[in-house]
């Protein structure tokens, strides 16, 4: 069914299904958007997940945008989509400065996390919420830092006095003590501090464990240790600076979270064309990055298993492919090479050479892997049935990309709505059903094996495109060409535009979305048309994946928990943001 | 003797260093990159740098430590570790001592010196030292027993529990093919007494940061680290005597290679066996520690004890 045809009909259908509960339903930049009150937002959220028709029963995210001086001050954003159907709706509630909003965390579990986030850096209070408590920044924070009366360089020098600290190191105690005594008392389970600084957690997470033995009764993690602002900081550059930005957010897949955030710019501009040619080169460049990610992944899970080979071997791979995006980006992590409109260059010359160099002993080098661990039978023993999480729970949390798949979640956004003319290619989506530990590792080794298979599928589709057209030539929104700029007044005039104004992105909101290594990677933005956003919500797939680790952790032991992460696959960079 | 004591000692120290040397290159040409080759010709500096870097770093004893014992484990690990190379003959005419029970005093030594990780990580007032030990105790448990029922079917053979007698019964032909299960078994256990991977769970750094020795820092870290190798290498001179003859070349070459010495045989057949606990370390990952024992006490404790039976069978009967 044609793309257009399809929201008219969802628009239509929601329209119908929430009645009276909805104040408007609107298409935004294709995108379906409804309004509801607070009053009417858990009933309208009911309705949608249960109607057969719609079955939105995966929350993306829960955000909010703060719209000072409007009053309402703000508008909660709550972001569905259906793993079933494969469509999307996005819920506005306005919310004025005094006013709370009911939790969701019931009906999505997902939403526990995103609300504690909402309350953290908007202070919008959530009723009966479990555990609201801030979540990115620190507890001893005040102010509340994505309003907007909140200044990007922060309000001076922070209180680190010595009450602040003995406040810290007492209730650190206060909080050894509350776990120790919630059950069977102080002398039968200890506390471990797991991280944030440890081997095995991937970067600055921290576990606040209760054991028995080594059995895990309780596993509480705290994020925020890597938190650096960078939605807050977006909101300060214009358009095309914030592209450097996300390349440091998940920085194993950089060219994944430029792609994302300029997929979803390009959709707030409808006069935005892009090239096939740019479309193929970004086909190409993510799928390597889904490579490289993958395999630090395994490198990493299978050293915390304590199989050391396997991450040397690794590695030494993923050296090739950062060639690779050297040769294009300039750059081996923060390439910045995908821009608005298209990408930065053109592939240079020799690049399709050295990619298929590549691909040749591609094949080869993940079987080195397999053949050290797939048929293993200590590998099988610390993976198979570790960490399960059914199907429905994972879609309930808010999982995605390889984990949800690994539950048995037929649910691939290449596929299921098709971005950057992935439409076009031809490949297989691996879905097991045991989602256990083992069961993503199958997946995630099967996941390589196909995106090298798209690799030389976009490498013929690029070689079939004209070389040059590897951007937009629509120069309102593309920096013009240097023979167009010393050839017409207008290139002139759009250089100066471009490079003093930024870009005029007109006024609307877009959410765009793409299967990262990780999951669902999206961009929330909402444009007053000005030359920067208002707001950018990044949807990071790690951060919702996380907030599942205690349900996967429990009644396993600390040699599990090691394993269970590694599997998740975090990067706290985009975690934390 | 006391000459020979020095020259064991020291010769036994070089060797300590110099295999945490062939274990690094050998790791790394496992896992395609060079390895240290940059202190020395080929590196070969390199453990000597790394001993003076330990002994000059700062010493740190952690507030909540039990002091005595803290101090105390290293030393009984190190101390455990070196006596035993005292029974072991290393080639006709060249050992300490010759002691009817050596089997008997190296099974002790080896189990005391787990009492050192014990100490070490109860003592040190922390959390992943303790867990650490007491992972360490459930596996003393569960391989010790496994290790020693190897050896008795040795001992069967041999009828003797000197490890000299051992070696010259087996002129005629190594313990290890009769005794193949046996030896398989006392493999697997002592990879396991060693602490190495797969079973380096005490210490195991990817869960437990660096296991019972994470609050060690300095010669005390040296100590724990210094018993280990040497921990190795007895267990594999161990393994050359009990299985391969100690020092006497291969009976195939019998006569012909007469002119090599006991002493090259034995030197080659240890470092064989200490390649492949290199090798393993470099191919496979680590078990759990509910897998590790459910393994000890359900594979390697009834097979070790069907061996010794089926081996006094066999000595009685035929």
């Amino acid at each position: 069914m044609d793309v257009g045809v399809q929201q008219a009909t969802l628009k239509k259908l929601v329209s119908s299904r929430l009645g009276s509960l909805a104040e408007s339903v609107d298409e935004i930049n294709g995108q379906a958007v409804a309004e509801v009150t607070a009053v009417n937002l858990r009933p309208a959220l009911s309705t949608l997940k249960e109607s057969p028709e719609l079955k939105f029963d995966y929350l993306s995210f829960v955000s909010a945008v703060d719209l000072y001086p409007r009053s309402p001050r703000f508008d909660a954003i709550y972001n569905l989509y259906s793993t079933q159907r494969h469509h999307w709706l996005r819920l506005k509630v306005p919310v004025a400065e005094e006013e709370t909003l009911p939790t969701v965390s019931d009906l999505y579990a997902t939403a526990n996390w995103h609300e504690r986030e909402v309350w953290d850096l908007f202070g919008i209070t959530f009723d009966r919420h479990p555990d609201l408590r801030r979540i990115v920044t620190s507890d001893h924070w005040f102010g509340h830092p994505l309003r907007k009366d909140y200044p990007v360089e922060g309000r001076g020098a922070w209180p680190l006095g010595a009450n602040v600290l003995q406040n810290i190191a007492e209730e650190g105690m206060a909080d050894q003590a509350d776990i120790a005594s919630s059950e069977m008392g102080p002398a039968r389970h200890i506390t471990l501090n797991m991280g944030p600084q440890h081997p095995a957690t991937h970067g600055v997470l921290r576990l606040a464990l209760e054991l028995d033995g080594e059995n895990i009764v309780d596993c509480i993690p705290h994020i925020g240790y890597l938190h650096t602002g960078i939605e807050k900081l977006s909101e300060h550059h214009n358009w095309t600076q914030n592209v450097t930005h996300y390349g440091r957010m998940d920085y194993l897949s950089p060219m994944n979270n430029e792609l994302a955030y300029c997929l979803a710019v390009e959709r707030l501009i409808p006069d935005l064309e892009i090239p096939k040619r740019a479309q193929y080169i970004r086909v190409l460049m993510s799928e390597l990055t889904r490579i490289i990610s993958h395999l630090v992944w395994l490198g990493t899970h299978a050293l915390d298993i304590g199989a050391m080979s396997v991450f040397m071997y690794c590695f030494a791979e993923r050296e090739k492919i950062l060639d690779l995006y050297e040769m294009v980006g300039g750059e081996r992590m923060m390439t910045a090479y995908i821009r608005i409109g298209g990408c930065a260059a053109d592939v240079p010359e020799g690049f399709e050479e050295a990619v298929q160099g590549w691909a040749r002993d591609f094949q080869h080098n993940l079987d080195i892997n397999h053949n050290l661990l797939t048929k293993n039978p200590i590998w099988k023993e610390r993976t198979v049935g570790i960490g399960v999480l059914g199907r429905e729970e994972s879609i309930n949390a808010g999982i995605s990309g390889p984990l949800a798949r690994a539950a048995g979640v037929d649910w691939d956004l290449r596929r299921d709505n098709p971005y950057s003319s992935y439409e076009e290619f031809d490949f297989d989506i691996p879905v097991e059903t045991a989602g256990d530990v083992y069961s993503r590792y199958l997946v995630r080794m099967e996941e390589m094996v196909q995106a090298h298979r798209i690799v030389l599928q976009a490498l013929e589709k690029i070689r079939e495109t004209e070389p040059g057209t590897h951007v937009s030539r629509n120069y309102k929104y593309v920096p013009p060409r240097r023979e167009d700029i010393d050839a017409s007044i207008e290139g002139l005039i759009h250089h100066f535009k471009y490079w003093t104004e930024g870009i005029p992105v007109p006024t609307g909101e877009a959410y765009g979305f793409i299967e990262a290594s990780k999951g669902e990677l999206g961009f929330y933005l909402v444009s007053d048309g000005s030359a920067r956003p208002v707001r950018v919500k990044v949807r990071g797939p790690s951060f919702s994946n996380l907030s599942a680790l205690p349900r996967m952790v429990q009644g396993h032991l600390i040699a599990d928990v090691v394993a269970i992460i590694g599997s998740i696959d975090i990067v706290l960079g985009e975690v934390d943001r | 003797m006391l000459a020979r004591i020095l020259i064991i000692f020291v010769v036994l120290l070089t060797a300590m260093a110099y295999t945490t040397y062939v274990e690094r290159r050998f790791l790394a040409w496992f896992q395609w990159r060079m390895g240290p080759n940059r202190v020395g010709w080929l590196g070969l500096v390199q453990p000597i740098a790394d001993g003076v870097k330990l002994l000059f770093k700062q010493e740190l004893i952690p507030r909540m430590a039990d002091r005595f014992l803290y101090l105390l484990a290293p030393a009984l690990s190190f101390i455990a570790a070196f006596a035993i190379v005292s029974v072991i003959p290393v080639t006709r005419h060249f050992y300490i001592a010759d002691v009817n029970i050596a089997l008997l005093l190296v099974l002790a030594l080896s189990a005391l010196g787990t009492y050192g990780v014990i100490l070490a990580g109860w003592s040190s007032g922390s959390k992943y030292p303790f867990l650490g030990s007491l992972r360490s105790c459930a596996q003393m448990i569960s391989y010790e027993l496994a290790l020693a029922l190897t050896c008795i079917g040795v001992v069967l053979l041999a009828g003797s529990f000197s490890l000299q007698a051992i070696t010259t019964q087996q002129a005629r032909m190594w313990y290890v093919i009769p005794q193949v299960v046996g030896f398989l078994v006392f493999m697997a256990a002592a990879v396991a007494e060693t602490n190495r991977s797969p079973f380096d769970l005490p210490e195991a750094e990817n869960e437990l940061v660096g296991g019972y020795h994470t609050e060690y820092s300095s010669m005390k870290f040296a100590l724990f680290f210094l018993a280990e190798y040497v921990a190795i290498i007895n267990m594999s001179m161990l393994a050359a005597v009990l299985f391969f003859g100690g020092w006497q070349g291969p009976l195939l070459f019998g006569s012909g290679l007469a002119g090599l010495s006991g002493l090259f045989w034995f030197v080659l057949k240890t470092f064989v066996i200490i390649f492949a606990f290199i090798w393993l370390r470099a191919t496979l990952p680590r078990f759990r520690y509910d897998q590790l024992m459910k393994f000890g006490w359900l594979v390697l404790f009834p097979l070790a004890l069907l061996n010794v039976l089926v081996t006094a069978w066999i000595k009685v009967f035929v």
